[in-house]
């Protein structure tokens, strides 16, 4: 009798622990899920355990973009802010002044540059004027949706204040970067040991001051722009001899605001912090002895930023024309400081992002302006490289349309793109694996289930009413709920 | 005798309900098209005809700086209408659906997924030449392609060009696929081969759950057989074999009384089939089978009518098949499908027994059969 | 895992482990009792299975975790129902040898 009780209460005691045991996987997986551990960027970062990948399996000699033809320095006015700038210096004088241009005078009536590159890109000035009405709608609507994205648009501004006017950080070189790139920089100098030694710590101090990934290249002449230099104005120019390291920088923005773009992510929480630390960057070099100059979001740049941050082995381009890193996929934003500090140049790596980009296509199928290529191949060539095809112009268009209080941004294609994960242990299998893999299954299995299993609203769905319906990738975090928080 | 005069009752009264809501639905007219073409207007600009296909676009200050062309494409249900707006040197500049009978949840693929943005900023003669192709989506093809006709009609129609009416009907692989499974079907019917019928089971069963369900997703539905019944055919030269599964479906049944396709050729029913030999599973007996059955197929005329009056089929789909083979379909069909599978390990076919919308269809026209016959045999 | 506590954590993966042990325990008698004679690839498929199970159970709660509800739900579903079939397969597959029922 006893016997048969205590198998009794064994048996039962083991269905229970089973059950039990299932339940503890179920919580030990939802805690790192919501474990702040996982935010890349926002927790181990200033000890640099934020750039976890092992890159040694996938360093390679050259890097994954392909050249094709001659390269060609990228100008001011293919740059989309400059160009637009221009343009609306131009249309919107300021005061009672007439303006130097309207639409209906034609591309004709506009000075070189901006004539020949609106010559160049049929439509492309049509796409501006589009955006300008659309900018128009946005402020106009702004009221209705004002109340919901309250918070949204303060912690938007609040972060875009360190980058705006006489207070920036890092303030805008004023000088010949022969002059400017060595003020300030201190008279002692000591010999690093070797470097490696020197690219090591300098990692170090950019992981100490807050960036995710830090990563050295050797500055390329094709990319540098052209026609237009930081404290010189429009002249052309020779790549100063001095800019012969570039110390790159990456953070992601905040992930649970990233992913609720458009509306209520920001580009600037990731600027400022840019700004910050490569701010602090260019005065530790010069400290150190060295010249230096930051290159920070969203305009002060003298290099294009993503094929140097390939050079330095940080990632890889994606389709949405984005580099794309192993630890935070497209939630990536860039800064560099360049130097003349001997350095060691790290390696470039091949993840097969580009494999993966030729069978994804999410980005292109969710971009809410139809801007990124469908193409299976990137066979688009610019300035000499190959790469899927960007419409800057109805990039911008979306900017404008996006319920947003003014045109900051739209960044639904770095929400969307499956590389843009936390760094969980159901990530990281795949950040993992599928780099592994020759045979490119397990990216196709991987692909399938982020079609199937996540909920893409669709491009259009990210625009205001009419076009859609101000949706989101994500949902909105709390903290960022106005009707949590506030009486409305 | 006395079950002859009620089949005979059955099949008439059926299918006059079906016929009188078929009549309504097509009674309740379709939208007049110069009003679906004005509701993409921005406002203030102003149309005018050209012809059915073509009008010019004029902006609020009365200039002409556009064309819109619209025309009709097949689709997968019916008919869809499309338009696009073109600049005046023919490059379009945005598409619209402006009706369609598609399943929502296939259409909104195609609309979420930019595809009518792909379209943009190509030239008209360009696309109606073939210069420029815009790719089907996969999982949408035949939606998809049917845009694409659409346009090209509405364009050549539009500037009165010799319209590309090649009607070529080509066949592979998937066509072949059906007319084995259905080959299969009829040798398992053949006694001579009862020794072999448990292969022959098993060997249809299978193809069918990999090819008929997990490479192409087309097992027949309901809506399939509501366009049939409108008289609507899909383009017969993008995928035949849709069209050739209902018919031989219907066919064996209306012939020889068995109803094949359920038995060896539906995926779905594979599945079933291969999850019971995995669970063993036995005959579900039920007291009141008689009444479950009439309410199953009680719901499948109540879902036919309900189409037929709204003049949509795809308000009759309410199977599993999609969520099962492709992943989609709202949360209560997941749940249908969770339960039958669960179910189909301990019961033989519970979707096929009680819930299944072609059970009743093919139920139907075997008392058709069998009313016809008593009738000649008298 | 319990971030505002650092007891916590330790705790929960030392029940994890006692029940672990109790579960293990328990379907040793139960197998016994069920007449079903197990060896170690039977074992090692039992364990397989069960292993598999928390894998994806876990896996769809850590999306859940994120946030991504529709995702995580359907991460346990599709592959769960695979493990169910699969569950009843191997269940039948120990059943089909078992011995004649013992007195005990």
């Amino acid at each position: 009798m006893n016997k048969i009780d205590r198998r009794k209460f064994i048996k039962s005691a083991g269905l229970a622990g089973g059950a039990l045991s299932l339940a503890g996987a179920a919580g030990a997986g939802y805690s790192a899920g919501a474990d702040k551990d996982s935010y890349t960027g926002y927790g181990r970062t200033n000890y640099g355990e934020d750039q976890f990948f092992n890159r040694k399996p996938f360093i390679v000699d050259n890097p994954t973009y392909v050249k094709k033809g001659e390269p060609v320095r990228i100008t001011a006015v293919e740059d989309i802010f400059k160009r637009n700038g221009m343009l609306s210096r131009l249309m919107f004088s300021r005061g009672d002044i007439e303006p130097a241009w309207k639409p209906a005078d034609g591309i004709d009536a506009l000075p070189g540059q901006l004539r020949d590159y609106y010559k160049a890109n049929p439509g492309a000035l049509e796409e501006f004027i589009k955006a300008m009405e659309k900018g128009r709608a946005q402020r106009a609507n702004w009221e209705k949706y004002r109340d919901k994205y309250f918070i949204a648009d303060a912690w938007s501004t609040a972060h875009s204040s360190p980058i705006r006017g006489r207070g920036a950080f890092p303030a805008e070189p004023r000088d010949r970067p022969e002059k400017s790139d060595f003020r300030g920089v201190n008279k002692v100098k000591l010999e690093p040991k070797s470097p490696s030694h020197a690219s090591e710590l300098i990692k170090k101090i950019c992981y100490s001051f807050g960036a995710s990934l830090a990563g050295i290249a050797k500055v390329k002449k094709e990319w540098v722009y052209q026609g237009s230099l930081r404290g010189v104005g429009r002249e052309d120019y020779e790549v100063p001899s001095h800019w012969k390291y570039a110390i790159v920088i990456a953070v992601p923005h905040e992930w649970d605001s990233m992913y609720a773009n458009p509306t209520y992510g920001t580009s600037y929480d990731a600027y400022s912090k840019l700004r910050f630390i490569a701010g602090k960057m260019e005065v530790f070099v010069k400290e150190l002895g060295y010249s230096s100059r930051p290159h920070v979001p969203p305009t002060s740049y003298d290099l294009v930023m993503p094929p140097l941050a390939i050079d330095a082995g940080l990632g890889e381009q994606g389709r949405n024309g984005i580099l794309i890193t192993p630890e935070l996929g497209a939630n990536t934003r860039l800064a560099a400081v360049t130097t003349d500090m001997p350095l060691e140049p790290d390696k470039p790596i091949d993840i097969g992002v580009s494999r993966f980009c030729e069978k994804c296509k999410i980005c292109a199928e969710e971009c809410p302006g139809g801007a990124i290529d469908f193409s299976d191949k990137a066979e688009t060539v610019v300035r000499g490289y190959k790469r899927w095809k960007i419409d800057q112009n109805k990039c911008f268009t979306i900017w404008n349309s996006v319920a947003t209080s003014h045109a900051r941004g739209c960044r639904v294609c770095l929400s969307v793109c499956p590389y843009s994960r936390k760094n969980n242990w159901v990530h990281s299998f795949a950040r993992e694996v599928d780099p592994r893999d020759p045979t490119g299954l397990v990216a196709s299995g991987l692909l399938a289930m982020q079609k199937k299993f996540f909920n893409y609203p669709g491009g259009q769905e990210y625009l205001p009413p009419p076009d859609g319906n101000n949706r989101t990738f994500g949902e909105a975090p709390e903290w960022m709920k106005t009707d949590e928080w506030f009486k409305i | 005798m006395k079950n002859k005069i009620i089949d005979s009752i059955i099949v008439l009264s059926v299918g006059f309900v079906v016929i009188i809501a078929a009549v309504t639905g097509k009674i309740i007219a379709e939208k007049d098209d110069l009003k679906l073409i004005g509701s993409i207007l921005k406002p203030g600009e102003e149309l005018q005809a050209v012809n059915n296909n073509k009008h010019i676009l004029f902006d609020e200050r009365g200039e002409a700086y556009g064309f819109i062309y619209s025309g009709e494409g097949r689709g997968y249900n019916g008919k869809l209408r499309v338009a696009a707006v073109s600049d005046t040197t023919e490059v379009i500049k945005s598409v619209q659906v402006l009706t369609n009978k598609e399943t929502p949840s296939f259409i909104n693929r195609l609309f979420r997924r930019n595809f009518l943005a792909r379209f943009e900023g190509i030239r008209f003669s360009e696309l109606a030449a073939g210069d420029k192709s815009v790719d089907a989506v996969a999982g949408a093809t035949i939606t998809s392609s049917a845009i694409k006709e659409a346009l090209i009609l509405g364009f050549t129609a539009g500037e009165g060009l010799q319209q590309n009416n090649n009607f070529n009907i080509s066949a592979g692989w998937p066509e072949l696929m059906v007319l084995l499974l259905f080959l299969i079907s009829a040798l398992i019917s053949v006694k001579k081969f009862s020794a072999a019928r448990k292969y022959l089971l098993w060997a249809s069963w299978t193809l069918s759950v990999i090819f008929l369900g997990f490479v192409l997703g087309q097992p027949l539905t309901l809506p399939r057989f509501i366009t049939l019944f409108t008289g609507y055919l899909p383009d017969p030269g993008g995928e035949l074999y849709i069209l050739l599964i209902p018919v031989l479906a219907v066919g064996f049944i209306l012939i020889s009384g068995k109803n094949n396709y359920c038995r060896s050729v539906c995926p779905f029913g594979a599945t079933q089939e291969i999850l019971g030999a995995i669970g063993n599973a036995s005959h579900m007996r039920l007291k009141r089978f008689r009444l479950v059955k009439y309410i199953q197929w009680g719901i499948t005329l109540l879902a036919v009518v309900l189409a037929l009056v709204m003049n949509n089929p795809s308000v009759a789909e309410y199977s599993v098949f999609g969520a099962f083979f492709q992943l989609t379909g709202t949360a209560l069909i997941f749940i249908l499908l969770l339960l039958s599978i669960i179910m189909s390990l301990f019961f033989r076919r519970p979707w096929c027994n009680y819930l299944c919308p072609v059970d009743g269809v093919m139920a139907y026209f075997r008392t058709m059969r069998r009313a016809v016959i008593s009738i000649f045999k008298r | 895992m319990f971030s505002n506590s650092n007891i916590l954590g330790p705790l929960f993966w030392i029940i994890m482990g006692v029940l672990y042990m109790v579960f293990i325990t328990g379907l040793v008698v139960w197998l016994k009792d069920l007449n079903i004679k197990m060896n170690w690839w039977k074992w090692s498929l039992v364990l397989l299975w069960f292993i598999l199970l928390s894998i994806i159970i876990a896996g769809g709660f850590t999306l859940i975790g994120e946030n991504e509800m529709r995702a995580g739900l359907l991460f346990i579903a599709v592959p769960g129902a695979v493990m169910i079939v699969a569950g009843v397969a191997l269940s039948r597959f120990l059943f089909r040898n078992r011995h004649e029922k013992q007195n005990n």
